[in-house]
């Protein structure tokens, strides 16, 4: 059921970040082991460890562990250093919206033109 | 029939129906609840209909009642009410259905409003529902949530009327809170929306400055391996300067992701507060779209006194008032 009325980029929760301090040790942690992984792989590569064959896999851990610890990071910094945010936007048509009414075959465009939808989806409160 | 004998029939009603868990009871028409009442309540008061009958039960002549109590045995021969799907409600017809539904399996009049009125507030103070709440006593008592985009009234028959947000929130809240199986959640002490100053910005900053150091160290290795690509005529890899491309994307990145980050929790901490100070304000004089029946009379307003004993009494009056409404 949709809400009448324009409540575009209305914020119905706004929960500041937990930043427990769990969490916290846990990022810097991670960011302590990112930090030396990438400027080992950087000297690894470097000196030339790459060119055997046991220098070439131990340098392709050392990227995977730079990947994959940078994914935690961002997992972390998502769950608890971002604010908890609900905010209202424009419901975009779904396959069960399709071909109900005549009129309604393309939807109803929330900006007129290209740029304005760029700006729309830029900063949600740029002329409600 | 005094008020007094129609109460203790509501709570032996009550008793009845609390004492089976199972939520098809809570969820569909009780057709076995009916069945244990009946027994009991034709030996107590022979004149009066049995189970799930009501208040307008009262003036209902007893031949009526007999023919009412054929309908529902007939009724519950005829459907399975253990399973119990829409298309055998979309079969019954409303006779059918009035015969064998026991409004006491459901939760309705003054209790009904208390678990809306606390289920609302707990739900307001995990901000899944952006409104105020009041419990408005004077003339028929309600219960009203209202924000500034939309409202929502909650009568003690269980119905719901209102617009916007606030109403699709309120209305499944309102269901649930009308099933005796559903626990309430506890609403703490100050269940309210913060104050707009109290909502604070740049929280998270820690988590910024971490990544902040993360995407440097990219930044700066890759800028590192792109000059010692070009300085050094050693290395003449060329996983040199796509793993250095590689590292400056990475580093730009996440800047990105930390500038962004501070700019919408500007914005959205100022859009935040702008609207709990237009809450504030229509807290004051109501906005023109709210109802009469929303506005409470200027001095029985205050909601929240009410002696236990009152409580209590006007509980099974209201709860048979809406029967003999609902019917």
């Amino acid at each position: 059921m949709s809400s009448s009325g324009s409540t575009y980029g209305d914020i119905h929760r706004y929960e500041p970040a937990r930043e427990s301090t769990a969490a916290a040790i846990a990022i810097v942690l991670l960011t302590i082991i990112e930090v030396v992984f990438v400027f080992l792989f950087t000297y690894g590569l470097l000196s030339g460890w790459g060119l055997t064959d046991t220098g070439n896999m131990y340098l392709g851990a050392v990227l995977a562990v730079i990947f994959i610890d940078l994914a935690f990071i961002l997992a972390m910094y998502r769950k608890e250093f971002l604010p908890d945010v609900v905010i209202v936007k424009k419901r975009r048509r779904k396959w069960e919206d399709l071909y109900i009414r005549e009129e309604d075959a393309d939807g109803v465009p929330f900006a007129d033109g290209a740029w304005d939808h760029v700006k729309r989806a830029v900063y949600p409160y740029y002329k409600r | 029939m005094t008020e007094s004998s129609e109460g203790s029939d509501a709570t032996e009603r009550r008793s009845g129906a609390d004492s089976q868990d199972d939520p098809t009871a809570a969820g569909g028409p009780s057709a076995s609840t009916a069945d244990d009442d009946s027994p009991s309540d034709g030996a107590d008061d022979p004149p009066r209909t049995a189970g799930g009958e009501s208040a307008s039960g009262d003036d209902a002549p007893p031949a009526d009642a007999e023919g009412l109590d054929e309908l529902r045995r007939q009724v519950e021969e005829t459907y399975d009410f253990d399973d119990f799907g829409p298309e055998d409600m979309a079969e019954m017809s409303l006779e059918e259905w009035e015969a064998v539904f026991d409004p006491g399996t459901w939760i309705v009049g003054e209790e009904l409003l208390d678990r809306v009125e606390q289920e609302l507030n707990a739900r307001v103070a995990i901000r899944e529902i952006f409104a105020v709440v009041e419990r408005i006593r004077a003339g028929e008592d309600r219960v009203v949530a209202y924000s500034d985009e939309g409202y929502a009234i909650v009568h003690p028959d269980g119905s719901v009327e209102g617009e916007g947000t606030v109403l699709r929130d309120v209305k499944p809240t309102v269901a649930l809170c009308s099933m005796d199986s559903y626990e309430l959640m506890d609403a703490p002490e100050d269940a309210s929306l913060p104050e707009p100053e109290a909502v604070v910005e740049g929280s998270g900053e820690f988590g910024n400055l971490m990544l902040q150091i993360v995407a440097a160290a990219q930044m700066v290795v890759g800028l590192g391996l792109l000059v010692a690509w070009i300085a050094l005529p050693s290395l003449s890899t060329i996983v040199a300067p796509i793993a250095a491309i590689g590292f400056l994307v990475i580093g730009f990145f996440l800047f990105l992701v930390v500038a962004n980050a501070r700019l919408s929790d500007r914005f959205r901490t100022e859009e935040f507060r702008n609207r709990l100070r237009a809450l504030e304000a229509i807290r004051e004089d109501r906005p023109e779209f709210l109802p009469e029946s929303a506005v409470p009379d200027e001095a029985e307003s205050s909601s929240r006194q009410v002696d236990a004993a009152h409580d209590t009494d006007v509980g099974e009056d209201g709860e048979s008032d809406a029967d003999g409404a609902s019917r």
